[in-house]
């Protein structure tokens, strides 16, 4: 059965996402999202994938969401925000689409859950980990050995992201 | 119900939740939010595939997926603030120009 | 390189007049642009150097038929190949057909030939030869076939090239109508060849000659009968018999050589030639055979009557053909084939005498048809004038004209055969007597007496007179091919040589020589002299006045007893209604409507769908995420994908 934490955590991620939708103020849905992102980094700690929790708390609560509080202060967005239009048929239309999508999904996991079969397990149970020295140790191991190519290439992106960011970002010499 | 399918249902939730924010939403700024929601989804998937299979290899591409997101978030915002810059505005209705 | 012709006559047969019209329809106008005498000329000079190849080659294939070999044959293309049925252009000069082709291309080079006189003042004749020759190319490739399919699309071609041919002067109106005439009347009887062909190939799987042949038997006589109804039913379209013969008195419309060649010598024998080739059916369905035979006569008596009352000369030598060919059928049904083919032969030769010289008068008199307003030219075209006498005296039976041989013989089968009677022979005699009336009134009209209108006429040039004078000398001795054998030996001549040589295609009439109520001399000589009474009584009453003594019967006659307009009430009419009812209401209201719908909708619609190319970043994502759902549930739900 499943621990009542995850549950309640869950939870919260449903409907924090659903009302940074729904909310007026760009800066509610921020704030919003910052507190999705918790709760989901919470989730997988419960779930035992500590390393990416954490990775999840730092990199995208505490540094992805602070970069878009910062644009919606430098943009002056305090009132306009876009609403949603409940007149127009487009509403309707990704209302349907999203929606029925969702169901479509929820469908696939029942059918297949009912099927046998899950591909053969690995190795990597939650004690074995444990046994390796935990989640840092197995992850770093296998990313400088066998994913350093992905590794370097990854450091290469965020080179030419910050590049580009400063690139585009630049005021124009009149 | 066990742990599995309540995430594996969580992840397409906020996977179609992330959709519903980039088709409904005006505001350019919450359509890109809504982008950084879907990747939450699959991340979401991803770990809790690993722990399901006992592979470590999900985790491995969670890792990658969050840093490509940061990647992406900072130059997409990067883009916004142009935008904002030439349209005047970051509502979706003014940003038409790719007309039929 | 003789080699190579030799082996491949048929080839050259056939192609050569086709090669004629390519010349002269295609290739030629694009080279010569304006219009001249000259270039007429040159025109008719390519068309008649095809024909007279094509002549050398038929009458080379002849003689080497004469020499000993059974047919000569061509496979040309494949056409069709299927597992159970396969068709091919074949060409197969056997003995039948070598007749035939000799007539077709001998007789058409000489109206070749005078056409080139007759369209010398036309402003773009080539356009004429190029269809003459596309006609002779159809009527061959009818004749050279050997299988019924392609002996249908020759079938096709020639109605085709007749409707060309009678439309030629096609501002006329009436000559458009004439020729559509023509051509419907035509397609009426077709439809009875389709239905004929595909019921053979039903029963029998083939479509060949040959094999339907080896395949034919007694026991599928009941069936038979309808494919012997069904190809009459074509023959009388095609050959002008009773009741499908309306369109010929109207294809007069064309230029006269069109006459001769097609409404005289050949395309209407192409009725006479598919009953010769399809013998081993109708010799099955001897009901069908009386009722061919009954409607030869009818059709006769009704030609011959109406010829008398008209006053077109052309249109005389219309009602006249009808009436021959009505012989011609005579023989066919009584299952006289070689005396009908003789017939057929002999009449190419007179009628296309008669029609030539008809149009050498026409040319002269600048137009003039009507015979009213001819006579006595006699005086100013001798040479026409000398050559309609021999051509006349053939057509009237006199003795050892060609006529008579052909035409006595017809005669004599009438009453000798197992199928004829007294009232079959009656007939004939009547439509004999009949012949000899309204010939004489037509030269009585036209050549004797007094000159009425006082038309300047001037005989015609060498290039028509010649075909006159030879075929004027093809008419007076071309009989001698079929003397009857008694008479041969007593004349020191051999035997009848058509039928011999027919003989191993065509069956020969078996005479019931000492069955017969009157024996062939006794036959002959009563035509002969209901012939020559028919002169007299011609001579007499037409010498003054042309109209008959009886005038409403002259009226009735005139009106051809009023045929068209029976047939114009009975079927021209309600089409034409019923062609209205779908103009007026069916596309007027709705079809016009519905265009006009079709427009509003396509503009509305598209009014809604530019939405979706508006620009509009966010309906761009949400058609794709429509389309990833769609591939998401089919995936699920459609277990088969």
């Amino acid at each position: 059965m499943v621990n009542p934490v995850i549950a309640i955590l869950a939870a919260i991620v449903a409907v924090l996402s659903v009302c940074m939708i729904f909310v007026r103020s760009p800066v509610s849905s921020a704030f919003s999202l910052v507190g999705l992102m918790v709760a989901l980094g919470g989730i997988y700690a419960m779930i035992g994938a500590h390393f990416v929790a954490v990775l999840q708390i730092i990199v995208y609560a505490g540094a992805v969401m602070v970069l878009f509080v910062f644009s919606i202060m430098l943009l002056n967005m305090n009132e306009e925000t876009g609403e949603i239009d409940y007149t127009s048929w487009k509403t309707y239309a990704a209302l349907g689409v999203s929606l029925g999508l969702a169901g479509l999904f929820a469908v696939a996991f029942f059918n297949w859950s009912q099927e046998t079969g899950l591909p053969a397990q690995g190795v990597y149970t939650l004690a074995r980990i444990k046994e390796i020295g935990g989640n840092a140790e197995v992850l770093s191991a296998l990313l400088f050995s066998q994913a350093y190519i992905q590794f370097e290439l990854i450091s290469l992106l965020i080179l030419v992201a910050i590049v580009s960011a400063l690139v585009l970002a630049k005021r124009k010499v009149d | 119900m066990d742990t599995g399918i309540l995430l594996h249902c969580l992840s397409a939730w906020l996977l179609c939740m992330g959709l519903l924010a980039v088709t409904l939403r005006r505001n350019t700024l919450v359509m890109l939010m809504g982008i950084e929601l879907m990747l939450n989804g699959v991340n979401l998937s991803f770990v809790t595939f690993s722990r399901e299979l006992a592979q470590i290899n999900g985790q491995l591409q969670v890792f990658f997926i969050i840093t490509i997101a940061a990647v992406e978030s900072a130059v997409g915002l990067s883009i916004l603030v142009n935008v904002y810059r030439n349209f005047g505005s970051i509502k979706t209705d003014r940003t038409n120009t790719l007309r039929g | 390189m003789s080699d190579f012709v030799n082996s491949n006559l048929p080839l050259w047969i056939l192609f050569l007049p086709l090669f004629g019209f390519v010349l002269n329809g295609l290739v030629y106008p694009v080279l010569a642009k304006g219009v001249s005498r000259t270039k007429n000329i040159l025109a008719g000079s390519i068309a008649v150097a095809a024909m007279l190849g094509s002549f050398v080659a038929a009458v080379l294939g002849f003689l080497q038929l004469a020499q000993g070999s059974a047919a000569l044959h061509t496979s040309v293309y494949q056409w069709v190949e299927l597992s159970d049925f396969s068709v091919g252009l074949n060409l197969h000069l056997d003995r039948l057909s070598s007749v035939m082709t000799l007539i077709i291309t001998g007789i058409g080079s000489l109206i070749h030939l005078y056409s080139i006189g007759y369209m010398s003042h036309e402003k773009g004749a080539a356009r004429f030869f190029a269809y003459l020759n596309l006609f002779c190319f159809s009527m061959l490739l009818l004749v050279l076939s050997d299988n019924l399919l392609f002996v249908f699309f020759g079938w096709e071609g020639v109605g085709l090239c007749s409707y060309l041919l009678i439309s030629y002067w096609y501002g006329e109106s009436a000559n458009a109508d004439a020729a559509r005439k023509a051509f419907l009347v035509n397609r009426v009887g077709d439809l009875g060849f389709v239905l004929a062909m595909c019921m053979l190939y039903a029963k029998f799987g083939t479509l060949t000659f040959a094999q339907l042949l080896s395949q034919v038997s007694p026991e599928s006589a009941a069936f038979l009968t309808g494919v012997a109804i069904l190809l009459f039913f074509a023959a009388t379209g095609k050959s002008a018999q009773f009741p499908l013969y309306v369109w010929l008195p109207d294809a007069m419309a064309g230029p006269t050589p069109v006459s001769a060649l097609i409404h005289a010598a050949t395309m209407v024998t192409a009725g006479v030639y598919l009953f010769a080739r399809m013998h081993f059916v109708f010799e099955l369905t001897p009901a069908v055979m009386s009722v061919v035979a009954w409607t030869g006569a009818l059709t006769a008596l009704l030609g011959g009557t109406i010829a008398l009352a008209q006053n077109d000369i052309k249109k005389v030598l219309a009602y006249s053909t009808v009436s021959q060919l009505g012989f011609m059928f005579l023989a066919t049904g009584l299952g006289a084939y070689h005396a009908a083919v003789f017939h057929l032969m002999t009449h190419a030769f007179f009628k296309a005498l008669l029609f030539l010289g008809a149009g050498s008068v026409i040319h002269a008199c600048d137009g003039e048809q009507d015979m009213r307003n001819m006579g006595g030219l006699r005086k100013a075209l001798p040479i026409t004038h000398v050559t309609m006498l021999l051509g006349s005296a053939a057509i009237m039976g006199l003795p050892l004209f060609s006529g008579f041989f052909s035409k006595d013989e017809i005669l004599f089968a009438a009453e000798a055969m197992p199928r004829g009677s007294m009232g079959l022979f009656a007939a004939g005699l009547l439509a004999a007597f009949l012949t000899a009336i309204y010939t004489v009134r037509m030269l009585q009209m036209s050549f004797w007496g007094k000159a009425r209108k006082g038309i300047h006429g001037h005989e015609s040039p060498l290039v028509m007179t010649l075909p006159l004078m030879v075929l004027a000398l093809l008419a007076t001795v071309g009989g001698f091919l079929g003397v009857p054998h008694e008479w041969a030996h007593r004349m020191g001549l051999s035997g009848h040589l058509i039928s011999d040589w027919l003989a191993p295609v065509v069956p020969v009439a078996a005479f019931d020589m000492e069955g017969a109520p009157l024996s062939e001399g006794m036959v002959s000589l009563i035509a002969v002299a209901l012939s020559v009474v028919g002169i007299l009584i011609g001579r007499s009453m037409f010498k003054n006045n042309f109209g008959l003594p009886l005038p409403a019967l002259g009226r009735l006659l005139e009106a051809k007893y009023f045929v068209d307009e029976f047939y114009t009430a009975l079927f021209v009419r309600p089409l034409y209604k019923i062609g209205e009812l779908v103009s007026k209401t069916l596309e007027a209201r709705l079809l016009q409507n519905l265009g006009t719908w079709m427009g509003v909708g396509s503009a509305w619609s598209g009014d809604r769908l530019r939405t979706l190319q508006g620009g509009d970043l966010q309906v761009f994502a949400l058609i794709l995420l429509g389309g990833l759902s769609l591939i998401v549930a089919i995936s699920l739900f459609w277990t088969n994908v």
